[in-house]
């Protein structure tokens, strides 16, 4: 091509409480998946149970207290490195033409979508969310590819987005195809 | 024999008084609709009522064996009536500005479509339709959001009237000035008979013939179940002592049956085949044998054209062509997926020419040169073919292991197999890799076993994508995508350099990348 250029990364980041969000959304999965095994590997469980005969070696207890540190493990890691590193991926901008936004972590994404072809402006926020006082702002377009989203935004700043979106799609004309 | 305006609806009374002023009074579907019901049913209730009797008579199950004649009248008198019935309580017209029909028995539903949403109109013609002057009409409005939209379905209306509503539910002031070229009307393609020398090559041979060994078996079925069952465990105990004889002679059968089948498909349906461009903006085809079709598309709704060439088929350079169009849905949705081919299996240089004739666009549109994509993404095919061999020698490997009765050279030999072939194949993915930007169109090639070449209009793109993999940017390599209303709503450049990609986006979509990029 003519000339090498990169994408820059866009010019806001989503609200820092969005770090939080993630990192409760990981813990509200990973914290069960871990106590569950290691509950079942309990001595008073596996005694209630008629077939759990050995003392602390019964290998079925071995194993599910290995399952347990393997997924809680796992989980900590994730809720320790993967928000920080989305907040570091996660940005948008919007401009007078086009929405841009980045996101992911190990594999990322940036899309952009001009103004004229912007079909709907959603927010939305989950219970978790709306604890931590966030909202999502979904743009849709006619693409089969999916919408674009800003995920982790304050809840004020996102309605405002939106509002501001909803009212420029409006001036624009056709059926953005 | 044309379609009459309907007096009085048989439930609703006369037509409302705003008919007078409305520029076309309800309308019926044919009364022939009822007569062509009967063919069909006579075709599968009564011929095989009477061939069942036939065959009682012949093994002496008188006077019970008579049974499935009366049985078969009162079924056919039963869906005769409800088909009198589903005629009379069906009506439909088209006004200035909506398609409007109502139907149904018990349940009524009144469906009411702005002709401005219809974006594709079906005109199909059975055989059992055809021999009375049918056709069947469906228009197609293809609502975005990847929903494969409403179908309003008119069954039977007289040839005639399904050319009228075909030309009224496409011909509207915008899909004339929007067309590419209103003077280039007239043939795209016709039928060149030679073409069906590919259909014995097709993918779908193999699959094809162990059906048509299925149906076969489900024929010796009709005899009973363990008749059936019978031969086959008698062609089973044949088989076995001789399988070094059996095999490539099976496979033969089902290679040869295939073929058989998948030439009688392509003939059934693209007979008579016509591409065409018509004067009211829009691209017709017209195709098939038995069952004539006729779909037309708005040329407004084109956002670009696709070849398709599938191995083996590629290798015998052919190549069909395939419309990028909105209202048609990408792979995943069968019928709008079929819908969306536009020829059948052709020479890769009528293909070619023909896909650019459908944009309007260049003849070299799908000849010129294609730039390469960069060595690294060569490397990562190969390294993932290199992995993929070796999983599979360590499946082997383990699997010898495990089991006895496997030998341990087998291992060698999947390994020996496996490598070249993996590795081909990712050569082979990789020279598949392609990008061009001319003055009006993006155009994108991918795939080995299904090599795709999409040329897209640039104005049809409506946004971009791009993605990395933690291995891509690791090589500077990106997956740059171009978001777009028609067809699989994403067409990517895989594995570009991540600088000349955001260039080629940027220059593919004059000032939407503009304010987000900098020089690299």
């Amino acid at each position: 091509m003519s000339r090498p250029l990169r994408l820059r990364p866009p010019r806001h980041r989503v609200a820092r409480r969005a770090i939080t969000w993630w990192t409760a959304r990981t813990l509200l999965l990973a914290v069960p998946a871990a106590a569950l095994p290691a509950a079942a590997g309990l001595p008073a469980v596996a005694a209630a149970l008629p077939s759990a005969a050995g003392p602390v070696l019964d290998p079925a207890r071995v194993w599910l207290w290995a399952a347990a540190g393997v997924l809680g493990g796992v989980g900590l890691l994730i809720a320790a490195v993967v928000p920080v590193w989305r907040y570091r991926v996660h940005r948008w901008e919007v401009t007078e033409a086009a929405v841009y936004t980045s996101s992911g972590w190990l594999w990322q994404e940036w899309r952009v979508a001009p103004m004229s072809r912007i079909q709907t402006v959603d927010t939305g926020r989950g219970p978790l969310q709306r604890l931590f006082g966030l909202s999502s702002v979904t743009v849709t377009t006619a693409s089969a590819a999916g919408p674009l989203s800003i995920d982790g935004l304050d809840h004020r700043r996102a309605t405002a987005l939106a509002d501001r979106l909803t009212a420029s799609t409006e001036a624009a004309k056709g059926d953005a195809t | 024999m044309s379609a009459r305006p309907a007096p009085a609806h048989p439930l609703r009374g006369p037509a409302p008084a705003g008919a007078a002023t409305a520029p076309e009074a309800w309308r019926r579907i044919s009364p022939l609709t009822v007569w062509a019901d009967l063919i069909v049913l006579t075709a599968v209730i009564a011929v095989p009522a009477v061939l069942l009797t036939g065959v009682l008579a012949f093994v002496g199950a008188l006077p019970w064996g008579l049974l499935p004649l009366p049985a078969a009248v009162v079924l056919i008198g039963l869906i005769m009536a409800t088909e009198v019935l589903r005629y009379r309580a069906t009506r439909y017209r088209v006004t200035a500005e909506r398609l409007e029909m109502e139907s149904g028995v018990l349940a009524r539903s009144a469906r009411s479509v702005p002709l401005e949403r219809v974006r594709t109109v079906d005109v199909t013609a059975p055989i059992w339709a055809r021999v009375l002057g049918l056709c069947s009409v469906t228009a197609a409005t293809g609502s975005g959001g990847g929903a494969a939209g409403d179908l309003v379905q008119l069954s039977y209306v007289t040839a005639d009237e399904g050319e009228r509503l075909r030309v009224r539910l496409l011909d509207r002031a915008d899909a004339r000035s929007g067309g590419p070229a209103t003077e280039g009307g007239g043939e795209l393609a016709a039928l060149d008979p030679a073409w069906f020398r590919y259909a014995p090559l097709s993918h779908l041979v193999p699959v094809l013939g162990v059906g048509a060994i299925g149906g076969a078996y489900s024929l010796l079925t009709w005899f009973g179940d363990q008749w059936a069952a019978g031969v086959a465990v008698a062609v089973y105990e044949y088989a076995l002592p001789r399988l070094a004889l059996v095999l490539p002679g099976a496979a033969l059968v089902v290679l040869v049956s295939g073929a058989v089948a998948a030439t009688a498909l392509q003939v059934e349906a693209w007979w008579n085949y016509r591409l065409s461009r018509e004067d009211d903006g829009t691209l017709r085809v017209r195709r098939g044998l038995l069952t004539a079709k006729s779909l037309s598309v708005q040329e407004t709704r084109l956002r670009g054209a696709e070849l398709r060439a599938y191995l083996p088929l590629r290798w015998f350079g052919s190549a069909r062509v395939a419309a990028v169009a909105t209202g048609m849905v990408g792979e995943d949705s069968g019928s709008t997926a079929a819908k969306s081919v536009l020829s059948p299996d052709l020479p890769a240089g009528v293909a070619h020419r023909l896909a650019a004739d459908v944009l309007a666009a260049p003849a070299d549109l799908f000849t010129g040169h294609l730039a390469a994509h960069p060595r690294a993404a060569l490397r990562r095919r190969v390294l993932r073919g290199v992995w993929a061999a070796a999983a599979l020698t360590a499946g082997a490997v383990a699997l010898a292991w495990a089991v006895p009765a496997v030998p341990g050279w087998s291992a060698a030999v999947v390994a020996a197999v496996a490598l070249p072939g993996l590795v081909g194949y990712a050569v082979g993915a990789y020279r598949g890799l392609g990008h061009a930007l001319l003055p009006g169109h993006l155009v994108l090639r991918r795939g080995m076993a299904a090599r795709r070449t999409v040329a897209l209009q640039r104005e049809g793109i409506i946004g971009w994508r791009v993605r990395r993999s933690p291995f891509q940017r690791r090589v500077g390599l990106a997956t740059v995508g171009a978001t777009t209303a028609a067809g699989a709503g994403l067409y990517a450049a895989v594995d570009v350099d991540l600088a000349s990609g955001v260039a080629l986006a940027a220059d593919a979509v004059p000032g939407l990348l503009d304010p987000f990029v900098e020089a690299a």
